[in-house]
C-alpha cells in the first residue's frame, strides 16, 4: 500500500495546532540563560580572529606577524600558506562544483577575513594583534557591478575558486518548459519590462563564532548552524576527522534565517577553529564579528521579463533572461498553469560579498510579483483575479491538480481559493483596491495597495532517523537539531506527545547535543519540522506500541492489566487505559519503571528509525498570499506600509504561535526588504558604507503598521498530516510587494527594489 | 585600475580613542527616545533623541538621574552590585560595563549584537533605575553603582517573564533580555503606559525576528496587574 503520511490527523485534543502551549525555550530565552555560540565558555579558551581586508579585490604580497607575535597574550598566528590550512576548501551549497579556500591570501571582497587568524587570550588582545600586523596589498581590478565583471575583456576576478569562473560566469542557468516563442504567438499582448534588485543582507543578530577544543583524538565543537551535518561531513571528508569522534554541539542561534548558517565561511570557519584548537592544544573560539552582513540575498540582479497574455488575463507564456545568481520563474511554473516558460539566469562573479540563501526564495517569489503585477496593470485587471485565473500547477490547470488529490488520498481543495478568500475578507480588498493612480488622500498622498502570492515550501521528506526512550515517566527525543526561533523541541513535543497519548509537558528534547548524530532535521530552519514530521510520527507509534506492550506483559506479582492484550489499550495524558473501561489506568510513568533495570535511568522502550519513503512525485497544493495598503507621499517619495494581511495554508499547523510569530516576522523583513534594505557600496572603493546596524535599516517597532495573521489548513503537503514549513516563505513573499503597491498609488512603475525615496522620486520624475 | 602596493593605514581603534582622551560616553540608542538622553531627565515619548558626549567623566556619573560619589581616577577595581550581590571587578580605562558583566561576572543575557556601536539595545541593563546600553557605558566610571539585568529579573520572579512566555515573545531569544530589561526599565517609570509608549520605548531594540508586537501584548498585560 502506497505511503500516505498526508491522510494522517493528528489525534483530536492533542498538542498539535493547540494554542497557549509553554515554549519549551521561553524561560531560558527570557531570563538570558539561553546559550549562543558567542556566550560558550570553556577552561582554557582561547580566542581568533582574522584579518579582514579593506579593499574589494587584493592580494597579501607581504605579510610580517613579526610585531603581533611578539605582543605578550598572543599564542598563534595561522598564515594561509602553512601547510595546516594551505588548500583547504570548503563547498557552497547549491553552487555547483566550486569550492573556497578556508583562508586564502587574497580577498574577494571587502571585509573578507583573509590572510591569517591570530590567537590571542582575549578578543581584545586578537584586535591589537592583527593591528600590529605589517600587511603589503597590492589592489586588484574589482566589479561591484555584475555588467561590468560581464563586460568583453573583464579582468578575470575570483581566479582562487576553484573551479574558476570563466569569463567572470559562475554558473548559468537555463529552464524550458513547453515552448514560449509559440505562446508569445498565441497571445493577444506582449508585455516587457525589466526589474532591479540590489543588495540586501541578513544582518543576522548574532555574530558568528565556533568553538573547538581536541580532548586527545575527540573534537568538540560549538557551531552556529542550521545544518550541522555539513560541517561533520566536510571535517570527515576534508580533513580526516572521524565523525564518530567529533561531538558538534548546536547552540541556539541569534537571527539565523538561514543563509549565515549556509554560507561557506562558516564551514571555513569551522575548519580553521579545529586546526586552531589542534595547534595550540587549548579550546578555541574564533570569533568573526562582521559576518552578519557579509551573508547577501540570492535574489540581487537584473532581470529582463517578457509576457504573452490574453485579453482576459490568462497568461501564455513568460521568459526571463537575466544577470543573477538564480532564476525567477520556479515557483511561477510549480504554481500555475502558465504552460510555456523559459528562463536564463548568468550569474556573474563579483566583489560584493558572497551570497546564500537568506531568507532563501525571494528571487522566485519576486517573479511571481512582477508578473501578476504588470498582467494586472496592462489589462486594468484585478491582480488577484489574475493569479485565480492563472492558478494550476505545472503548467496544468487545477482540474489536474484534483485528479491528482483523488489519486493520492489529499482533501479536494483549492488553495489559493481559500487563501484569496480569507485574504481578501480580512484586509478589506474590495474596499480597498482600486485602479492605478486614481485614490489621492486628503493629506495629499496617494493610496495604494500590493499583492502576491505564490505556492508554499517546504514539505520535503528527509529519510533522518529519529530516536526515543522513556526514562521516569518521560519520552527523551535523542536529538540534535539547530534552533532557528519555532521553539523546536516543542514542535517536536507536540507531535510526539499526539502521536503517543502523552502529555505535551511529559515529552522532552534537549536538542543541543550530538547524542550519536541522530539529526531531526536538515535543515533545521523553517523546513526542519516538516521535513522529519513522518520519521517522528511513526517512531513516536512504535514507542506507543512498546508502552503498551510492556502494559500486558508478565512480570512479578502480574501484569499491569492482567488478560488484556494490546488492543484493548490506549494511552490518553500519559495514562494506559483499557478503551472499554476508561477508568481502569495506570501511568506511562509506573509501568515504564517497572520494566527499566537497576533504577529509573534504563528505559525499556527504545523506539528508533525512519519512516517509509513517500514515492508520489511532490507537487505544490498549498499557496499563501500577501496584501499590503500604503500611502505614497509624492511630494517627499516616502511609502508609508499602514497595514499588511498575510494568510498562509500551512497543510497542518503544528504551533498556530509560532507560526504566526513567523508569519509576522516574516512579514516585517520582507516588507522591509522591499521598501528600504540594501547595501550601499563606494563604487570607486568596493568599500560597503553600511555594514553596520547603525546605517543599515533595519526595522524597528516603529517602521510598519499593523501586520494582521491568518492561517489555514488543506492538508496538502507531503508529509505527515500534511504540513508545509513556513517563516521563510513570508519574508520572501513579501519583498517585492511594495512596487506593486506603489504602481496602484501612482500608475507609475517602480520596478528598482528596494523602493526608497530616491528611486520613488525618480520613477515619478520628480528628480 | 592600475596595480599598487599600498599599505593599510594605521587607524585608532574605538577603544583606544576612548582610553586615550578618558572620555565616558552616556548610554544613548539610535531609534529610541527611552534610553537615557544626555540630560538625565525624564523621559517620555515624546522626546527627540540626543547623543551627547559629556564633557567630563563627572557630569556623565552625574548624567545617570542621582547623585553618585566621584568616579575612581584610574583603572582598577570598581564594585559593582549586580542583581543584588556586590562584585569587585578588575577594570581598565576603557573596558566597558557590557563586558565586565558578561565575562567577569558571567551574565550571558547581556548580547553583543551590534559590536559596542550603542545600536541595538541587546546590551541594555537597568542602571540605578535607569535603562542603559552598556556597550557604551565605561566600567570605571560605573562604580557603586546598582544594576538589574534580565536574570536578576528572573530570579525575583517578575512577572514580565511569565508574560514574556506567555506572549512568544521570543524567536531566536538573542533580543530577549535586552528588551525585557527595557520593558521592566518603562514600567518602572510608566505603569500603565500605552501602546504608543510602548513602542516608542522599545524601538532602540532591534529584534530581526520581528516579535514586537509580543512585546507590547506582554507589557500590557503586566500593566493591568
Amino acid at each position: 500500500m502506497t505511503y500516505q503520511p498526508w491522510t494522517y490527523r493528528p489525534p483530536e485534543g492533542s498538542p498539535v495546532g493547540q494554542r497557549g502551549l509553554r515554549r519549551n525555550d521561553g524561560l531560558s530565552k527570557a531570563s538570558g540563560a539561553a546559550l549562543y555560540t558567542k556566550d560558550i565558555k570553556v577552561g582554557g579558551m582561547l580566542y581568533a580572529k582574522m584579518l579582514m581586508s579593506p579593499y574589494a579585490h587584493a592580494i597579501i604580497t607581504n605579510l610580517d606577524t613579526t610585531a603581533a607575535a611578539a605582543l605578550p597574550g598572543v599564542v598563534d598566528i595561522l598564515r594561509w600558506d602553512d601547510p595546516d590550512i594551505a588548500g583547504q576548501r570548503s563547498a557552497r551549497l547549491s553552487d555547483g562544483n566550486q569550492k573556497w579556500l578556508c583562508l586564502a591570501g587574497r580577498t574577494d571582497h571587502y571585509n573578507h577575513q583573509v590572510g591569517v587568524a591570530v590567537v590571542a587570550k582575549s578578543e581584545e588582545l586578537c584586535d591589537r594583534a592583527l593591528r600590529l600586523l605589517n600587511v603589503t596589498w597590492n589592489q586588484q581590478t574589482f566589479y561591484i557591478a555584475d555588467e561590468d565583471a560581464l563586460a568583453p575583456g573583464a579582468t578575470p576576478i575570483l581566479t582562487e575558486v576553484s573551479p574558476a569562473p570563466v569569463n567572470n560566469v559562475l554558473n548559468t542557468t537555463i529552464n524550458t518548459w513547453g515552448d514560449v516563442e509559440a505562446g508569445f504567438l498565441a497571445s493577444d499582448r506582449i508585455i516587457e519590462f525589466t526589474y532591479f534588485r540590489g543588495d540586501n543582507l541578513s544582518a543576522c543578530v548574532e555574530p558568528a563564532s565556533v568553538v573547538a577544543e581536541w580532548r586527545g583524538e575527540y573534537l568538540d565543537m560549538w557551531v552556529r548552524q542550521q545544518n550541522p551535518t555539513l560541517i561533520q561531513q566536510e571535517l570527515a571528508l576534508d580533513m580526516g576527522i572521524p565523525i564518530a569522534k567529533m561531538d558538534i554541539r548546536v547552540t541556539h542561534q541569534g537571527g539565523a534565517f538561514g543563509g549565515i548558517n549556509w554560507l561557506p565561511h562558516y564551514r571555513q570557519l569551522a575548519k580553521i577553529a579545529a586546526v586552531l584548537a589542534k595547534r595550540v592544544k587549548q579550546p578555541v573560539k574564533l570569533i568573526f564579528d562582521e559576518a552578519k552582513f557579509q551573508c547577501a540575498n540570492d535574489d540581487v540582479g537584473t532581470y529582463n521579463i517578457k509576457i504573452g497574455v490574453k485579453n482576459d488575463g490568462t497568461i501564455m507564456a513568460v521568459s526571463s533572461d537575466a544577470i543573477a545568481m538564480r532564476c525567477p520563474l520556479g515557483k511561477l511554473r510549480n504554481g500555475s498553469k502558465i504552460p510555456n516558460i523559459y528562463q536564463k539566469s548568468v550569474w556573474a562573479a563579483n566583489n560584493r560579498s558572497h551570497r546564500q540563501m537568506f531568507r532563501h526564495g525571494t528571487v522566485e517569489t519576486n517573479g511571481n510579483q512582477e508578473v501578476y503585477s504588470h498582467v494586472a496593470g496592462e489589462l486594468g485587471l484585478d491582480p488577484t483575479d489574475v493569479a485565480l485565473l492563472n492558478d494550476g500547477f505545472e503548467g496544468q490547470d487545477w482540474a489536474a491538480m484534483t485528479a491528482y488529490q483523488i489519486a493520492n488520498g489529499f482533501e479536494q481543495r483549492q488553495s489559493l481559493a481559500e487563501v484569496l478568500d480569507v485574504g481578501k475578507t480580512a484586509f478589506g480588498w474590495a474596499e480597498r483596491w482600486h485602479l492605478p493612480g486614481t485614490r489621492p488622500l486628503a493629506n495629499g498622498k496617494m493610496h495604494g495597495v500590493g499583492f502576491n502570492t505564490t505556492i508554499k515550501w517546504s514539505n520535503g521528506q528527509a529519510q533522518k532517523n529519529v530516536a526515543m526512550t522513556v526514562r521516569d515517566g518521560k519520552v527523551q527525543l535523542l536529538a540534535r537539531t539547530s534552533d532557528m526561533g519555532h521553539d523546536s523541541p516543542g514542535n517536536y513535543a507536540r507531535v510526539v506527545a499526539a502521536e503517543m497519548g502523552m502529555l505535551y509537558q511529559d515529552v522532552t528534547a534537549r536538542t543541543e547535543r550530538d547524542n550519536g548524530s541522530f539529526d531531526y532535521s536538515a535543515p533545521g530552519g523553517s523546513s526542519g519540522l516538516v521535513n522529519t514530521i513522518c520519521n517522528l510520527v511513526e517512531v513516536a507509534r512504535d514507542a506507543k506500541q512498546q508502552i503498551l506492550a510492556l502494559a500486558v506483559k508478565d512480570r512479578t506479582g502480574g501484569p499491569f492489566f492482567p488478560g488484556k492484550t494490546v488492543e484493548e489499550l490506549d494511552i490518553k495524558d500519559s495514562m494506559v487505559f483499557e478503551i472499554a473501561n476508561p477508568l481502569n489506568t495506570k501511568t506511562v510513568k509506573e509501568i515504564c519503571n517497572a520494566f527499566s533495570v537497576g533504577g529509573i535511568t534504563q528505559s525499556p522502550v527504545f523506539a528508533h528509525g525512519t519512516a517509509p519513503l513517500v514515492t508520489i512525485a511532490k507537487k505544490y497544493q498549498c499557496k499563501h498570499a500577501a496584501f499590503v495598503e500604503v500611502e505614497v507621499d509624492t511630494e517627499l517619495g516616502d511609502i508609508d506600509v499602514t497595514k499588511v494581511t498575510i494568510v498562509d495554508d500551512e497543510g497542518c499547523v503544528i504551533n498556530p504561535d509560532a507560526c504566526n510569530g513567523q508569519q509576522y516576522g516574516g512579514v516585517h523583513m520582507g516588507v522591509a526588504k522591499s521598501r528600504d534594505e540594501e547595501r550601499v557600496y563606494d563604487p570607486q572603493t568596493g568599500v560597503w558604507l553600511n555594514s553596520d546596524l547603525i546605517w543599515y535599516p533595519v526595522w524597528t517597532s516603529l517602521d510598519c503598521g499593523p501586520i494582521d495573521c491568518h492561517l489555514i489548513e488543506t492538508h496538502g503537503g507531503n508529509t505527515a498530516y500534511g504540513c508545509f514549513g513556513t517563516g521563510e516563505n513570508t519574508s520572501a513573499l513579501t519583498s517585492a510587494i511594495t512596487g506593486d503597491a506603489f504602481y496602484n498609488a501612482t500608475g507609475v512603475r517602480l520596478d528598482d527594489f528596494p523602493t526608497t525615496p530616491i528611486r520613488v522620486l525618480k520613477a515619478l520624475g520628480k528628480i | 585600475m592600475s596595480e599598487e602596493e599600498k599599505k593599510v593605514p594605521k587607524t585608532l581603534s574605538r577603544r583606544e580613542f576612548l582610553r586615550d582622551v578618558g572620555v565616558a560616553v552616556s548610554g544613548t540608542a539610535v531609534g529610541s527616545a527611552f534610553f537615557l538622553t544626555a540630560s538625565g531627565k525624564e523621559v517620555g515619548a515624546a522626546n527627540a533623541v540626543t547623543a551627547v558626549a559629556p564633557a567630563s567623566a563627572a557630569s556623565s556619573i552625574a548624567l545617570l538621574g542621582k547623585p553618585q560619589p566621584p568616579p575612581a581616577p584610574s583603572a582598577g577595581v570598581v564594585s559593582l552590585t549586580v542583581n543584588g550581590k556586590t562584585y569587585e571587578c578588575a577594570v581598565e580605562n576603557n573596558t566597558v560595563l557590557r563586558d565586565v558583566l558578561r565575562d567577569q561576572i558571567g551574565l550571558t543575557s547581556i548580547k553583543d549584537m551590534c559590536t559596542g556601536y550603542g545600536a541595538c539595545g541587546s546590551c541594555a541593563v537597568i542602571m540605578n533605575g535607569r535603562p542603559i546600553l552598556s556597550c557604551l557605558a565605561l566600567a570605571n566610571e560605573c562604580g557603586g553603582t546598582v544594576i538589574e539585568t534580565a536574570e536578576g529579573m528572573a530570579k525575583n520572579n517578575h512577572p514580565l517573564i511569565e508574560a514574556y512566555i506567555q506572549n512568544h515573545c521570543m524567536q531566536c531569544g538573542y533580543c530577549t533580555p535586552g528588551l525585557i530589561v527595557t520593558a521592566k526599565a518603562l514600567l518602572d517609570h510608566i505603569p500603565h503606559p500605552t501602546e504608543a509608549q510602548i513602542k516608542e520605548a522599545i524601538s532602540g531594540n532591534i529584534c530581526r525576528c520581528g516579535t514586537y508586537p509580543a512585546h507590547v501584548s506582554a507589557v500590557l498585560q503586566v500593566s493591568t496587574i
